[in-house]
């Protein structure tokens, strides 16, 4: 069983260092392959779905050598909520990359495929260097998917996501230096034992360092600019993919090292969490006001999802299990409703050729499907109740109140109603008459299957947790334990269980 | 010997963020990028540093040994960086192709 949580990391690679072969020997198209790699990732996630949501750890040495020297890579019920978040976007994103439109198919595969390993590897490793390592592949595949297009926009952006990707590298390279140097161990369980003993000038300086390095890869207020540029020159699937889990999964990182290396009552002490909560309010309407402005819609939503970004943050500021458990349930809802907006965004973009919101009259009466649909996830976006965006604004409103972070949870509320303002927009535009009702245009041809199935497939998820809210406030519940009982990760690692 | 690691380390580290904020030619930013990077490369492998240790190969005779797995990440993160500035070199290219300049600030001018 142990072994099998290798295969994230190592099917996608092996795809992509023997697709090449198996595909030119064989004759099958590299569609059909790389869309059967995209599935076959959930097998491991079904075996292993029983006992890790039991609660059990399973841990495995790469090469066989102990936490001291080795890297050790471990599961527990956060790291595969996240894992089953990455197969999953992946798989929406090899579903629409089997358009015919897309130049040079493979090779945006091949580059979804090591992505893909990058994010598995984040999502289970138990090593901050090895978490570097796949942090900066997963980086290095985003910034050529970000240009893939190959327009002068989109290398623009890719150019500017590189700059500052690089730069919160560095910033997560010198934290883990210093951490090397103070304690001389990499491992998180280690550490996790042995860090508090740290001089806290050491201490401080590697939280700020890590802090910064994440909140650069994840776009917090005074670090955000760079996603809206990347997110208006990406193509639409890779926004979709940004902000489903590229996105949160630096922020899967950081609570790992905020729980296992500094503690919440250290954090807490040194008052981490009020400069995060400022921030946070402030990223909530600076997203706000910056989206009610644009034209674009790409960029309208772009603004939108830092806006998240600081919903998401802000409960988490308030460090009580339900905040924790609200931006968790955020980190899913919004990835969802975010992503099937990029992708119904799309599909406007394509059809109609502008990105301008305001030309976007009439859509309705070409796509009625699409448009109702648009219309669904963006009352989720607001928090309106059919959709799952209402119940983790709900919870999130709630535990901030609960724990007396009464602008935080102001500041969500009044958010609601901005994104009302600019999502009614868009879907005025949407639902009106076109000015020159041409006849002969709105005969109605059909999305191919490949666009359909993931639109309609995140319409369906959205509006399923909302109908199953129970299960899923259970199961977010049970998700986020470990990172407030850290004992039996690390116990599982250091006994090598 | 330390006290030089470090202070090399913090003089080439602001050195590199002082030439990302003012430089306008995208190869010099990138320049800027592999500086800052490699004073991370050296403070990695001056953690290892041991005074008079020597290379770490266990031998008869020698007991104070440099600690070998910061080399080891140092090399990692070569890598690292050398892909990266693999993928800026080609956006560069493609850039420069497109707009037939290298200037930041002109190739906006053009875009508006």
């Amino acid at each position: 069983m142990n072994q099998l949580l290798l295969w994230p990391i190592l099917v996608p690679l092996l795809a992509v260092a023997g697709g090449y072969f198996l595909l030119r020997f064989t004759g099958l198209s590299d569609k059909t392959f790389y869309l059967l790699v995209a599935i076959s990732n959930f097998i491991p996630l079904v075996f292993l779905a029983g006992p890790v949501l039991g609660g059990r750890v399973f841990t495995y040495r790469m090469g066989g050598w102990f936490y001291k020297q080795g890297i050790i890579l471990a599961l527990d019920r956060f790291s595969f909520f996240m894992l089953v978040l990455v197969s999953f976007y992946f798989l929406i994103a090899f579903v629409w990359g089997q358009s015919s439109k897309i130049e040079e198919r493979s090779r945006f595969f091949i580059l979804l495929c090591v992505s893909q390993a990058g994010m598995g590897g984040l999502a289970l490793t138990a090593d901050i260097f090895n978490m570097y390592v796949f942090l900066e592949i997963v980086s290095i595949t985003l910034y050529a998917l970000v240009a893939y297009k190959k327009t002068a926009e989109g290398m623009e952006a890719g150019f500017k996501y590189i700059i500052i990707g690089s730069l919160g590298g560095f910033f997560i390279l010198w934290a883990i230096g210093l951490v090397y140097g103070a304690t001389g161990n990499l491992n998180l369980a280690y550490l996790s034992q042995n860090f508090a003993g740290v001089p806290s000038t050491i201490k401080i300086a590697t939280l700020t360092f890590f802090t910064v390095g994440f909140a650069l890869k994840f776009a917090i207020f005074p670090l955000h600019a760079w996603k809206v540029d990347v997110m208006t020159g990406a193509p639409v699937v890779i926004n979709a993919l940004l902000a489903g889990i590229g996105g949160k999964i630096p922020l899967y990182c950081l609570l790992r090292i905020y729980s296992l290396l500094f503690g919440w009552d250290y954090l807490i002490e040194v008052g981490l969490f009020s400069i995060l909560s400022f921030l946070a309010v402030i990223t909530i309407f600076v997203g706000h006001l910056m989206a009610f402005r644009q034209d674009n819609l790409k960029r309208l939503l772009a603004y939108s999802s830092v806006a998240h970004i600081g919903y998401i943050v802000a409960a988490l500021a308030v460090v009580t299990s339900e905040g924790i458990q609200g931006a968790v349930f955020h980190v899913l809802n919004h990835g969802i409703m975010k992503a099937g907006l990029f992708l119904i965004a799309g599909a406007f973009i394509y059809e109609l050729g502008t990105e301008n919101i305001d030309e976007l009259k009439g859509a309705h009466y070409r796509r009625p499907f699409l448009s109702v649909s648009f219309l669904i996830l963006s009352l989720g976006m607001i928090g309106m109740p059919p959709v799952n965006g209402f119940l983790s604004k709900w919870q999130m409103v709630l535990s901030t109140m609960a724990a007396g972070a009464y602008i935080s949870s102001l500041a969500i509320i009044i958010g609601g109603f901005m994104a009302l303002l600019y999502y009614l927009r868009i879907a005025v535009s949407l639902f009106s008459r076109a000015e020159e009702n041409n006849t002969a245009e709105n005969e109605k041809y059909s999305l191919a299957l490949n666009f359909k199935l993931p639109i309609y497939s995140l319409v369906f998820i959205s509006l399923a947790i909302f109908i199953n809210a129970n299960i899923f406030h259970r199961l977010i519940g049970s998700v986020i334990t470990p990172l407030f009982e850290i004992s039996p990760y690390v116990t599982a690692i250091l006994e090598g269980v | 010997m330390q006290l030089m690691f470090q202070v090399t380390v913090i003089i080439l580290f602001l050195l590199g963020s002082y030439g990302l904020l003012t430089r306008k030619n995208m190869i010099q930013l990138s320049i800027c990028l592999n500086i800052m990077e490699a004073s991370l490369l050296i403070f990695l492998v001056s953690l290892g540093f041991r005074e008079d240790g020597s290379y770490p190969i266990v031998r008869e005779g020698v007991e104070i040994y440099v600690d070998p797995l910061p080399q080891a990440l140092t090399l990692t993160a070569i890598v690292i960086g050398a892909s990266l500035t693999a993928v800026i070199l080609a956006f560069i290219i493609k850039v420069y192709k497109r707009y037939n300049t290298l200037d930041v600030t002109k190739i906006r001018k053009l875009k508006n």
